[in-house]
């Protein structure tokens, strides 16, 4: 059995990384988050650009994600800021609920000065509380860990993906649980998915959240010809969606889909492979997944995409040798070696199974050493 | 069969060499100054990291210079480790037994592969090097490891499509045994398959 070394939280989940989080409701309480973590650095600030006058299923996926965000296994604490108390105090009250200590500030009436001095006290307070967190040993199969790749060519489909793949499979028979998704991409192979899909609920829900995704496609009058393949792709060799997805779907591994998620929804308690419901654009990807729960990301590029996010570390792989030589610094691991036929997939998983217990045990990755906290909220239609 | 010793035995052995390398290199003009101190720093890591990483007590064969190589090319880039590796693999590999995954690049009698096909029955075929017009490539189709042959009716850059059958036009395309789109022209052996000829079935 397969160890890592990491935090284990209050509800038992395990977490690889021990951050207090300065979480905003909305873009207008940015400024004081940004200001709470400058006053106390080891804190992170989570910046974005939504929260007011969303509404419906939208506003349920910007609760959804960030309480996501607060309650994953790689936050020890969090500070929640927003303009106004109520929607504050649902936010708090989420992230309370996975058991870890919450604070939370609203600024209406009291402004941002005022509760910059109160969250940083708050924030001083945690970042000691967390620093005395430990890591200890838990099975590698307790690890929730997500893919998607990105600036996708046909380098992928051969060498990346399949490795991906062969350590998915192994989470997967360690007991653990992996996230997939990327909805309109796996158009052209979305047949080969719901093959693999338990029969009955969890296949008819997959094919029914592939079709929703698709049909608003072309409800808005588009087809995604001119953006999928994306511009990078097409320069990288692939040439149609179809192609596009058969090489995506290779990183999905071999074992079943033993369930459907929507966006940002964490999954039961059954461990497994899973699909999410997601756009294929990396940062709001990997902002759902971990909202879901997922606490390190395995990325293969082809073309080089650089993406990071702040509270779930992305391990990215490449098997293209131009991207390994010009983009070293954004690359965690190298298979090129695939295409030359000097490493076999076997081996190339093993060495990716490592680098993923090494992160998980506290290595930072390429993105996290270089900065990179694409935090991105996905968005399901305009504010009212 | 020599015995090939450990890889705590070897691992000082592999390094000089790899600096040797380097530093000829670097006498002969083929490398610039700053780019070969790179190379050497890491070279330098690699000592301080120590052969722990790659587990001292193992056997010194062909898989120790592969996780060396694979070392050096995550720090220097495949292109600047693929040479190391071909010298540090004359001190050690050739000494014992190669598996399949470790057969010389461009050695023996084998020719270097220049394009792989992902399955018997596919259309087309993805060059891991770039090709140029008028060469005879080699592809090796990986399902069976069976090879083939093509002459390249035009340049295909690395990571795009040559043809391995030939394609009406409205007909499917094969790749990874599934359609990928269809033809909009002939395409015959050897052509390149992209964006001018083949579009997508589904928009």
């Amino acid at each position: 059995m397969v160890t890592v070394e990491g935090f284990r939280r209050e509800n038992g989940r395990v977490g690889v990384r021990n951050h207090v989080v300065v979480l905003p409701v909305d873009d207008l309480s940015n400024a004081a988050c940004l200001s709470v973590a400058r006053q106390v650095p080891a804190a992170l600030a989570l910046p974005h650009a939504y929260g007011r006058l969303q509404y419906g299923e939208d506003l349920e996926l910007h609760f959804r994600t960030l309480i996501g965000t607060g309650a994953n296994p790689n936050v020890a604490a969090a500070i929640i800021i927003g303009i106004e108390p109520n929607w504050t105090a649902r936010v708090a009250e989420g992230i309370a609920r996975a058991g870890k200590p919450v604070e939370s500030f609203s600024i209406e009436g009291k402004g941002d000065l005022e509760i910059v001095r109160q969250a940083s006290h708050a924030a001083q307070r945690l970042v000691q509380f967390a620093s005395e967190q430990r890591r200890e040993s838990a099975d590698l199969g307790e690890l929730m860990v997500s893919i998607k790749c990105g600036e996708s060519d046909t380098t992928t489909g051969l060498a990346s993906c399949p490795t991906v793949g062969v350590v998915v499979d192994a989470l997967v028979d360690a007991g653990g649980t992996v996230l997939f998704g990327e909805t309109p991409e796996l158009t052209g192979g979305e047949h080969l998915i719901a093959e693999r899909c338990a029969p009955g609920p969890v296949r008819e829900r997959f094919m029914e959240t592939y079709h929703r995704y698709v049909s608003a496609i072309e409800a808005h009058g588009a087809d995604l010809l001119g953006s999928q393949p994306t511009q990078g792709n097409i320069a990288g060799g692939l040439t149609t969606i179809e192609e596009k997805a058969l090489g995506n779907i290779e990183k999905t591994g071999t074992r079943p889909i033993v369930g459907v998620l929507g966006a940002a929804e964490a999954p039961a308690l059954e461990p497994g492979l899973y699909f999410m419901d997601s756009s294929s654009a990396a940062a709001e990807h990997i902002t759902l997944m971990c909202a879901g729960g997922a606490v390190l990301h395995i990325f293969p590029t082809g073309q080089g995409n650089i993406v990071g996010h702040p509270v779930e570390p992305v391990i990215k792989l490449t098997g293209n040798p131009k991207t390994a030589g010009t983009m070293l610094e954004h690359i965690d691991l190298d298979v090129c070696g695939l295409l030359s036929r000097h490493l076999t997939l076997e081996r190339a998983g093993e060495q990716l199974l490592d680098l993923v217990v090494r992160t998980a045990n506290g290595r930072l990755t390429c993105a996290e050493s270089l900065g990179h906290r694409e935090f991105v909220m996905t968005r399901l239609y305009p504010s009212a | 069969m020599r015995d090939p010793g450990t890889r705590a035995d070897r691992f000082d052995g592999l390094v000089a060499v790899a600096k040797e390398h380097v530093t000829a290199s670097l006498e002969s003009d083929a490398v610039p100054l700053d780019e070969c101190r790179f190379r050497l720093r890491a070279l330098a890591e690699l000592e301080t990291d120590g052969v722990g990483l790659f587990g001292a007590d193992e056997p010194a064969d062909a898989d120790f210079v592969t996780s060396v190589g694979n070392y050096l090319a995550a720090r220097i880039g495949t292109a600047a480790a693929l040479p190391l590796v071909l010298a540090m693999r004359t001190t050690v590999a050739t000494q014992v037994s190669t598996p399949r995954d470790l057969d010389e690049p461009d050695g023996g009698d084998d020719v270097q592969h220049k394009f792989l096909i992902h399955r018997r029955g596919d259309h087309v075929g993805v060059a891991v090097e770039d090709i140029d017009r008028g060469e005879r490539v080699l592809g090796v189709f990986m399902d069976d490891d069976s090879t083939l042959e093509v002459d390249a009716r035009e340049s295909v850059p690395l990571g795009h499509k040559i043809a391995v059958a030939a394609v009406g036009s409205d007909e499917h395309v094969l790749e990874y045994g599934s359609p990928i789109g269809k033809a909009t022209e002939d395409l015959e052996v050897g052509a390149l398959v992209h964006t001018h000829n083949m579009r997508s079935a589904r928009w």
